[in-house]
């Protein structure tokens, strides 16, 4: 190699290792390696030497060529991972700030416990009905066995128009409906609104129940007993004590409350249940001696209240949001 | 009901344990609590109106012995002597109102004496105020048998006593000091002249008792159950009378309960007593059918057999007159005592073994019919996507009562339906069933805003209620309500207040996953409540579903709002969840876009333009993007800019340039002819 190559190319060595930015090392690149660059225009004067000579000439700047294109690539290989790592440490950010957020809403309590009876009866095969707020007095008292001037009409302050109708005092209704409609056998629970002219801590003019109904082929007391027990163990998450206590409903008999033992050793009451009284299968047309079966009707505010420790069934119905957000 | 625990006491040789009396009454269908008034164990009792039998002393002993047992010492019945013949003679218009009536005479007790200490404790114990000693006496012997006395001044009595229904529009003036205006339903007791009070239910403020009263007629009824029914209840009034007699009193006791008035009032001021007069028909008492028991029965509604011995033995305990005989089937014929109006069927004995085995005793079971699994989940589902969509979005749900007050419900849009108001409601706030969700999101705003809260998002869904043609119509409806800033208060990400456009998504989001979103268009329109230019009706062929538009300024002002919320309302039965979705398989082809920026009058709908373009159906227009919008700055006024972006698309093939330029010159001809537009 002559001295003015060996030159060169130590130079050319220099100049890339002295580079300090890709830019700079692209326009070394082209000082050396690019058409008119420096190795290019060695290139060139070999049409002046020797023929003899020229192969090797030409092999030596090649080779020149090659070394050069591989110390650049290095370069840029090192003066990227340079950039990246100067990129990396400048972007740090500071990972306690909060999270860029939306608002997130809630669904009401009362929505959450009809959503979990409904589930936990739909998966024991119950179909889920429903039916009208402002009813008839056939649908929500004769029907069910508390003709006009009964005294059970008084367990019911109930809500009139100017007509024949009133707001429902409960669930009941519907499952007159439904028989009316799908006859028996009947597997079903109606969730819906009712309303009851009384309003204090315990009590609001509307409050939401869930009403269920079996009727078929031999079924009795014992049933009753077991798909409840079932239920509130289900609902309640946990093995739960339960009372059956005699009551009255004029729909049912036999009749009965259920108490649910609290944690206090506390008897509270949950619902109200019993066996389809005949005269309201007579009432429907529906034979009572092959069919039988049972009704229950539960509080929904109750049960939420009971569930979540509230107090005061008004605030269910204040929708005060730091209330509301509470349920998640 | 109350009664005090001594009272009870009296009756048995050792002392009741009161805890465990009021578990077992609870346990056998009585409920009760114990509770303590001056110092002395009460017990409340919550009588179910089925149980008339247990409205005294006399009852409860009787349940007591039934379920525990226990004999009790029953009492006497005294016969009193009689001091002379008067009588009032009766005369009764139906004996079928007023089977038993019997009256007494009792003259020149002592008017000075007061009740003695020992009654007016018992009876305020009771939960009883002491009136007079004739009043305190009869009050006392209600409690211990059951059977309510009236007495009435004799000197107000004009020569007898008639037994009739009211005539229509007869007024009275009674005990508590209204005016009663009765009717042919209402039986009332008078003499010749006047009424003397509505049977079973209250005397007359004149012929009551009064300081200067020294003789009496006393009278002891049994009235039929079912003319006293609910008639306390009409007169808007109820007295302890009203409620034994409406449930039924023993038709065996009126002249016991004389007796033992007489007795107490002799014993406590004299008094000359005249002999008892009675009027009886026995035909019109009421008889205790006789009822089939059939053991297969009881096994069919409980699920379990009880032993014969075991059901004779609660029966008799229930003093049922029972007979075990070979009827063609196993069973038992049964009679229920007197007292006991509410057994009048098979199913109604069944409850009575039941209740007395004890319903703890009867096992749980689970069903064996064929039940199908999970077949009604659309209801549930449809609720959960709603509500996850809603929440995600940051609206809460919440729940509001259906009735509101007649000026919040003025939200109407249709004039022409009428609203249904309540004829008794709480308040006025509470008279009215709504006919939007608006005012009860509205008012849970103000509410909310009260409390610090500045940004709040709100959906209920619940029905509405109107009256069509008189009769009652209910739809279910779901409703929004939106207000404050578009985004938590938050570094590194910039807040605005929320606008129509943000409902607007979030109802497009909500419509989209029901499928409906291409379906449904938006039309500009107006609403009683909503700022005008900026309401919009939402169409689903050409029927109105809904309502989505900012506040009226006006109610926003009268509210007391710092700016106008963005409601809206959609009518929730036309929300179906697809049932089943059809995937359809597509190969990628590269789309091309091409932009526009349209400068047009503002008075142009954007829907207009899209819907123009759609209508020349260019083929493989895929979308069509709205990506600004603007006026003022270098526009002429009047006048909008508006950029679109068309997505040119093929299911088949990569388009090419000449095709797609062709297709933008259709476009360009169409808009600028037909709508005064230029491209920009």
């Amino acid at each position: 190699m002559t001295k003015s190559l060996s030159e060169l190319t130590r130079q050319a060595k220099e100049d890339i290792s002295n580079c300090s930015s890709l830019k700079e090392l692209d326009s070394v690149r082209v000082f050396y390696l690019g058409k008119k660059g420096k190795v290019s225009l060695e290139l060139k004067s070999l049409s002046k030497l020797d023929p003899k000579e020229r192969p090797e000439f030409g092999k030596q700047i090649n080779e020149i060529k090659k070394t050069l294109q591989e110390k650049i690539s290095l370069k840029k290989t090192d003066l990227n991972n340079q950039k990246i790592k100067a990129s990396i440490e400048e972007a740090a950010i500071d990972i306690t700030l909060p999270g860029k957020t939306s608002f997130i809403g809630n669904i009401h309590p009362l929505s959450t416990t009809l959503n979990e009876i409904e589930k936990i009866f739909i998966n024991a095969g119950f179909l889920v009905d429903d039916g009208p707020e402002i009813e008839d007095e056939y649908h929500n008292f004769t029907a069910l066995n508390i003709p006009g001037n009964h005294p059970a009409r008084a367990m019911h302050d109930t809500f009139y128009f100017d007509n024949e109708y009133l707001l429902r005092t409960h669930t009941s209704p519907i499952q007159i409906r439904s028989m009316e409609r799908d006859g028996v056998p009947i597997r079903v629970i109606a969730p819906g609104k009712v309303y009851r002219r009384d309003s204090d801590i315990t009590h609001t003019p509307m409050f939401h129940q869930v009403e269920g109904l079996v009727i078929d082929k031999d079924i009795n007391f014992t049933h009753l007993k077991g798909i409840l027990h079932d239920f509130i163990n289900s609902f309640f998450k946990d093995e739960m004590t339960l009372r059956f206590r005699p009551s009255y409903f004029p729909f049912t008999e036999p009749s009965a409350e259920v108490d649910l033992l609290s944690g206090d050793g506390q008897w509270l009451e949950i619902l109200g249940c019993g066996m389809v009284h005949p005269k309201v299968l007579d009432n429907l047309g529906i034979d009572n001696k092959t069919f039988s079966g049972y009704a229950f009707g539960m509080g929904v505010e109750r049960l939420t209240m009971l569930k979540y420790g509230i107090k005061d069934i008004r605030l269910f119905y204040e929708n005060d949001l730091s209330f509301l957000s509470q349920f998640k | 009901m109350k009664l005090p625990v001594d009272w009870l006491n009296e009756f048995f040789r050792q002392s009741l344990d009161a805890d465990n009396v009021v578990e077992k009454l609870t346990l056998s269908g009585l409920e009760c609590e114990l509770v303590t008034h001056k110092k002395k164990p009460v017990i409340d009792f919550s009588l179910t109106p089925n149980r008339a039998d247990c409205f005294s002393v006399k009852g409860i002993l009787q349940e007591l012995s039934a379920i525990s047992n226990k004999s009790y010492k029953k009492p006497t019945i005294p016969i009193c002597e009689v001091h002379h013949k008067e009588i009032i003679p009766t005369e009764i218009e139906s004996s079928k109102d007023c089977p038993v009536f019997i009256t007494r005479v009792i003259k020149n007790y002592n008017n000075k004496i007061q009740s003695p200490k020992w009654l007016k404790e018992r009876l305020e114990l009771c939960g009883f105020k002491s009136i007079n000693l004739v009043v305190d006496i009869a009050n006392l012997v209600m409690l211990e048998t059951g059977q309510p006395l009236h007495t009435y001044d004799l000197d107000c009595i004009k020569s007898k006593i008639i037994v009739r229904r009211a005539q229509n529009k007869e007024t009275l003036n009674i005990l508590d000091g209204t005016q009663q205006i009765l009717n042919k339903d209402f039986l009332i007791i008078a003499d010749e002249e006047k009424s003397l009070g509505v049977a079973g239910i209250m005397g007359s403020l004149e012929s009551g008792i009064s300081e200067t009263t020294s003789s009496i007629l006393l009278e002891s009824a049994y009235f039929n159950y079912e003319t006293i029914m609910g008639k306390a209840r009409m007169l808007n009034l109820s007295s302890e009378a009203s409620l034994r007699f409406e449930r039924g009193v023993d038709p065996n006791i009126q002249k016991h309960a004389i007796e033992r008035f007489t007795q107490l009032l002799n014993e406590v001021a004299g008094g000359e007593n005249g002999p008892i007069n009675q009027s009886i028909s026995n035909k019109d008492k009421p008889k205790n059918k006789t009822i089939f028991l059939r053991k297969e029965q009881i096994k069919r509604i409980l699920g379990i057999r009880i032993p014969n011995k075991k059901i004779k033995s609660i029966l008799e305990k229930l003093k049922m007159d029972t007979q075990e005989k070979d009827f063609g089937y196993e069973g038992w014929k049964v009679k229920a005592p007197s007292y006991r109006f509410d057994i009048e069927d098979e199913c109604d004995l069944i409850e009575e073994i039941a209740r007395i085995y004890g319903y703890d005793n009867i096992p749980e079971a689970r069903e064996t019919q064929e039940i199908s699994l999970g077949q009604e989940t659309k209801r549930l589902d449809k609720r959960n996507l709603i509500n996850n969509l809603l929440c995600n979005l940051g609206y809460s749900e919440v729940i509001n009562y259906s009735f509101v007050s007649p000026s919040m419900n003025a939200s109407s849009n249709n004039s022409t339906i009428d609203v249904m108001n309540l004829q008794n409601p709480l308040s006025l706030e509470m008279s009215v069933m709504r006919n939007s969700l608006w005012p009860g999101l509205l008012s849970n705003l103000v509410y909310n805003i009260k409390r610090q809260q500045k940004d709040v998002r709100l959906f209920e869904i619940g029905k509405v209620f109107s009256s069509v043609k008189k009769s009652p119509h209910e739809i279910t409806v779901i409703s929004g309500l939106a207000y404050g800033n578009r985004n938590t208060e938050q570094w590194g990400k910039a807040n605005s207040p929320i606008d129509f456009f943000d409902v607007k998504g979030d109802l497009e989001a909500l419509l989209e996953s029901f499928n409906l979103k291409s379906k449904v268009s938006f039309k500009q329109t107006t609403h009683k409540i909503l700022c005008p230019g900026r309401t919009a009706s939402i169409n689903l062929k050409n029927k109105v579903i809904g309502y989505i538009g900012e506040l009226n300024p006006e109610v926003t002002n009268d509210l007391k709002l710092d700016s106008n919320p963005v409601v809206f309302e959609l009518n929730h039965d036309g929300l179906k969840p697809s049932i089943s979705l059809n995937y359809s398989p597509s190969k990628y082809f590269p789309y091309s876009r091409r932009d526009l920026s349209l400068l047009m009058d503002e008075s142009i709908e954007i829907n207009e333009v899209i819907e123009l373009i759609e209508s020349i159906k260019i083929k493989d227009l895929e979308e069509i993007i709205i990506f600004d919008v603007f006026k003022g700055d270098k526009i002429a006024i009047g006048r909008k800019s508006v950029s679109i972006g068309l997505i040119f698309q093929s299911k088949s093939r990569t388009l090419n340039d000449d095709e797609i330029d062709k297709s933008m010159l259709m476009i360009n001809q169409h808009i600028l002819k037909k709508l005064n537009i230029t491209v920009r």
